[in-house]
């Protein structure tokens, strides 16, 4: 449903469409980000490989083919640019590498997708919580501490953090409640249904 | 699915734990046990796994700005970007007032359409300059600045503000018409190109008009005190008025004369709200009203249907439903094609 609507848009961006075009970019801009920031590990890096490929993806338009999903598509895309960077331009080419075989296994888009509407939602939330339970809690998500780092950065005992974090977890799944069974609903009864579009060469306007 | 708010808080500490990868052995065997035991339990330790997912790529994703990143995309993909010599000059100068009108005619001219654009692509530290327009028959509601501003946009507008607001004035420009609800900032005061006139308010909310094509700048405030000065030196007339709650602001572009008036129309903000207050309004103004603020046509068939009079409140209601209340009110006939109304009268 979702992939079939987004794969209308992109037959519109082959017309032209820069609505459309538009739409796709405010859906993908920011996990793509991110996602080419786990390869590249530079953010101004990854934000200009990102809108390299866009503009790529403009100006090859009317040639474009999309096999599968277009959310598959832009995520394989800038994982090949973000790969071609590391080895043209021979930066830690052994890094590189390295990236390449762990990120085999972590190609799955949706790890990276964070669905257009959620962020507001999600900051909703967690705007929500309690002071001390937020900064907990963001340590944990955004800076990725244990339990114990986070204890001793807020001078509180690892239980306080336990609960913390239970506690939000509490919050955020009643909040998100509609939300997250929706996704959990397309994530099990539509597994790669792309539609699949014909290249077809439309000439400009 | 089992209510979520039954399961006790500890469950929920040891589903984090787990999930965060802290559990220990016990506990790691408890959550696995416990969500082997049934489907539901299953799906909400998966459930849980996403949302603590979503939440880390939402911090994940927050550098990533796309509005600024579309600016530069744009600027890429239009040929007709700015040129060279916008690019280099500091974008901040554009914001003078006077600059800010020819760098806008200048950009519209050569970007032909584009809504936004860059500047300074190779010097990273300089203004980001944002333009949002609002397509035929489109508004464009809660439009947030940086500054915490709220800005509604009407159909066929153009907003243009930096990324951030440096300096010490919040200047935007405009285009067309729009309904600012100013954050208030004593020390940076707010101030909006629009045409000719040049708007400056501390913290208040008032609506603009300012199309091209019509021969007027019209300013009505809704709260607070706003100042309206003309941008061009001019020998004769006031330079500026101050409005408050109520007044109206005009500025004549044939004669940049500038006048302070009482707002005697109260549909002002109608394309916003979509409220309609009527009262012994002549259907020409009633239809005027009407098209502007659900973007239709309507015709009648005899002038004389112009002069009746209604008197009326409508509170966002649809269209179809004001036009049956007018021709119910004034026995016409209302027939409708492509989108256009066409009243007749029934003695005809």
């Amino acid at each position: 449903m979702n992939d079939n609507r987004e794969n209308i848009l992109f037959e519109k961006i082959k017309n032209g469409d820069e609505a459309a075009f538009k739409a796709i970019f405010d859906t993908y801009y920011a996990s793509l980000c991110h996602y080419a920031n786990r390869f590249l590990e530079d953010h101004s890096l990854a934000e200009e490989t990102v809108q390299q490929l866009f503009v790529k993806i403009w100006e090859r338009r009317h040639t474009l083919k999309i096999e599968s999903s277009v959310k598959s598509y832009l995520f394989r895309s800038v994982y090949n640019h973000c790969l071609n960077l590391l080895e043209h331009k021979k930066v830690r080419w052994q890094h590189a590498r390295q990236l390449k075989e762990n990120f085999r296994e972590e190609t799955d888009p949706d790890r990276f997708f964070l669905e257009p509407g959620l962020a507001e939602k999600i900051e909703a939330c967690i705007e929500e919580l309690p002071e001390k339970r937020r900064e907990i809690f963001r340590l944990s998500r955004e800076e990725g501490l244990k339990y114990r780092e986070i204890a001793d950065q807020l001078e509180v005992s690892v239980k306080t953090v336990e609960t913390q974090m239970g506690l939000a977890l509490k919050t955020l799944r009643e909040k998100l409640r509609y939300f997250s069974l929706l996704l959990f609903f397309f994530k099990i009864s539509a597994p790669r249904l792309g539609v699949k579009i014909k290249s077809t060469v439309i000439p400009a306007k | 699915m089992k209510d979520p708010n039954k399961i006790e808080n500890a469950r929920w500490e040891l589903l984090a734990g787990y999930l965060t990868g802290e559990a220990d052995e016990t506990a790691r065997r408890e959550v696995e046990t416990w969500s082997g035991q049934t489907g539901e339990n299953l799906d909400e330790l998966n459930a849980s796994r996403q949302v603590l997912e979503k939440a880390g790529l939402y911090y994940q994703t927050r550098p990533f700005d796309p509005a600024a990143a579309w600016c530069r995309v744009q600027a890429a993909i239009h040929p007709a970007a700015p040129s060279e010599s916008h690019k280099t000059r500091p974008a901040i100068r554009l914001f003078t007032p006077r600059l800010m009108k020819i760098a806008a005619s200048v950009v519209l001219a050569l970007a032909l359409g584009t809504v936004g654009y860059y500047l300074g692509y190779q010097q990273r530290k300089t203004a980001v300059i944002c333009e949002i327009a609002a397509a035929d028959k489109q508004v464009l509601t809660n439009i947030t600045l940086p500054d915490g501003t709220v800005v509604t946009l009407n159909s066929q507008s153009k907003l243009t503000h930096p990324k951030h607001f440096t300096g010490d004035t919040r200047e935007v420009s405009i285009e067309g018409e729009a309904f600012f609800e100013v954050k208030p900032d004593a020390e940076k005061p707010f101030v909006i190109s629009a045409g000719k006139a040049c708007i400056r308010v501390l913290g208040t909310s008032f609506n603009v008009c300012a199309y091209p094509e019509t021969e007027t700048v019209e300013v009505v405030v809704a709260t607070g005190k706003v100042q309206v000065t003309s941008q061009q030196v001019q020998s004769e007339g006031t330079a500026q008025v101050v409005l408050d709650p109520g007044e109206k602001g005009v500025l004549f572009n044939q004669n940049n004369q500038l006048v302070k008036l009482a707002n005697d129309n109260p549909n002002v903000i109608s394309w916003k709200t979509r409220e309609l207050v009527f009262n012994q309004t002549p259907l020409s103004e009633v239809f005027q009203n009407l098209m502007k603020v659900y973007h239709i046509d309507i015709q009648v068939s005899d002038p004389a249907l112009n002069k009746l009079v209604l008197t009326a409140h409508f509170n966002n209601q649809s269209i179809d439903f004001i036009l049956e209340v007018i021709r119910l009110t004034f026995n016409l006939e209302l027939s409708a094609q492509n989108g256009q109304y066409f009243f007749t009268s029934r003695n005809m």
